[in-house]
């Protein structure tokens, strides 16, 4: 088993990834927790999905935060053990037309965010 | 066999503004069912409505292979003789009857009262030793909700963690593990989680990830199964079911 996991998520709100997933954690368990965490942004493209690579240990915690933050910057779709199952993950999921996303099916603010 | 997560609490004025985007969200995060909440007051104000809307929105759902409950919220302190006329009159239309504990007297008669299914617990609940006899006998369910966490200021959200990890460590010492629900009690629609998230947020708090993950899998499944089969008569008493 490796040191990271892989986090695929979609981007909900119009904000930066990982200063909204840094903020949230920073919320519920402080520096402590993020040095638990020490969540990178590892790949991203222009349809919000997003791969952060989380240390091992620190996954449920970077969960708990994304629960518990009041507006939720990212969806979690999946969490991989490689880098290269998560990006097949994307591709698959762009593969058959986003069927995950939420697009113009979401209130404005989330659409928007998407877009 | 694949989980199948239930979110037994999303407000019905959500459901109302939002409509089918609330199946859509919760089919997307993962839920294969989700209980449509009507707290008692917006209840008593227009009782035919509920109905109408939750019979529309089953319709959607059940195109979507979603499942969804009728729930009457008490979340405001009502006399026990009020609460036991509510009973008497609602019990039988509805799926599920919570209360929320935030009174000593609603707690004590919440948990020693059959017709309540559930307990919703608060950051201002106290627990007996008496209730939690009650509740392991009754075989009653406590319920957490996610979204005191999500709302207000700093500190009152760190009040409603120690809260809950001071009722979660009691619910492990007392055995009552299998009697945990996790409802998100979502108002909003960014409010809704996925259920692997909500399990991790208990987990810090204090639970197993495998109990956090019953608590919003089988075991709402289990009480929405015994409840749907006592309201078709299946089950007659406790411990009595009719066999065909």
């Amino acid at each position: 088993m490796g040191r990271y996991r892989y986090v695929v998520a979609v981007v909900e709100e119009d904000v930066e990834p990982l200063t909204a997933i840094r903020r949230a954690v920073l919320e519920l368990s402080g520096i402590m927790g993020l040095a638990a965490v020490m969540p990178e942004i590892v790949y991203a493209n222009e349809r919000g999905y997003v791969i952060v690579r989380v240390s091992r240990g620190g996954l449920p915690l970077l969960r708990a935060a994304l629960a518990a933050y009041g507006k939720c910057p990212l969806r979690v779709l999946k969490v991989t053990g490689s880098l290269r199952k998560a990006r097949s993950m994307i591709q698959g999921i762009e593969g058959v037309g986003g069927a995950n996303r939420l697009d113009a099916n979401l209130p404005d603010s989330s659409a928007k965010a998407l877009s | 066999m694949a989980r199948r997560f239930y979110d037994l609490l999303v407000s019905f004025k959500l459901v109302e503004e939002m409509g089918e985007l609330v199946l859509l969200r919760a089919e997307q995060l993962g839920f294969r069912g989700i209980g449509i909440g009507i707290s008692i007051e917006r209840f008593l104000e227009n009782s035919g409505r509920y109905f109408s809307t939750i019979k529309a929105f089953r319709r959607y759902a059940e195109q979507r292979d979603l499942d969804v409950i009728s729930r009457l919220v008490v979340d405001k302190p009502v006399s026990v003789s009020r609460l036991k006329g509510l009973l008497k009159k609602w019990r039988r239309k509805f799926e599920l009857i919570s209360v929320h504990a935030t009174e000593r007297s609603l707690t004590a008669f919440a948990s020693r009262d059959s017709r309540i299914d559930l307990l919703t617990l608060t950051s201002k609940t106290r627990i007996m030793r008496g209730d939690v006899d009650y509740v392991k006998s009754l075989e009653k369910k406590l319920e957490l909700l996610l979204s005191p966490l999500q709302r207000g200021s700093l500190s009152s959200r760190a009040f409603v963690v120690a809260s809950y990890r001071a009722l979660l460590s009691l619910i492990r010492k007392k055995n009552l593990v299998n009697n945990l629900i996790v409802s998100s009690g979502a108002g909003r629609i960014e409010e809704m989680r996925d259920p692997r998230s909500i399990a991790s947020l208990m987990h810090v708090l204090g639970l197993e990830y495998g109990e956090a993950l019953n608590a919003l899998s089988s075991n709402p499944l289990n009480l929405v199964r015994e409840n749907r089969e006592k309201l078709r008569g299946v089950i007659a008493a406790r411990g009595v079911r009719i066999l065909e």
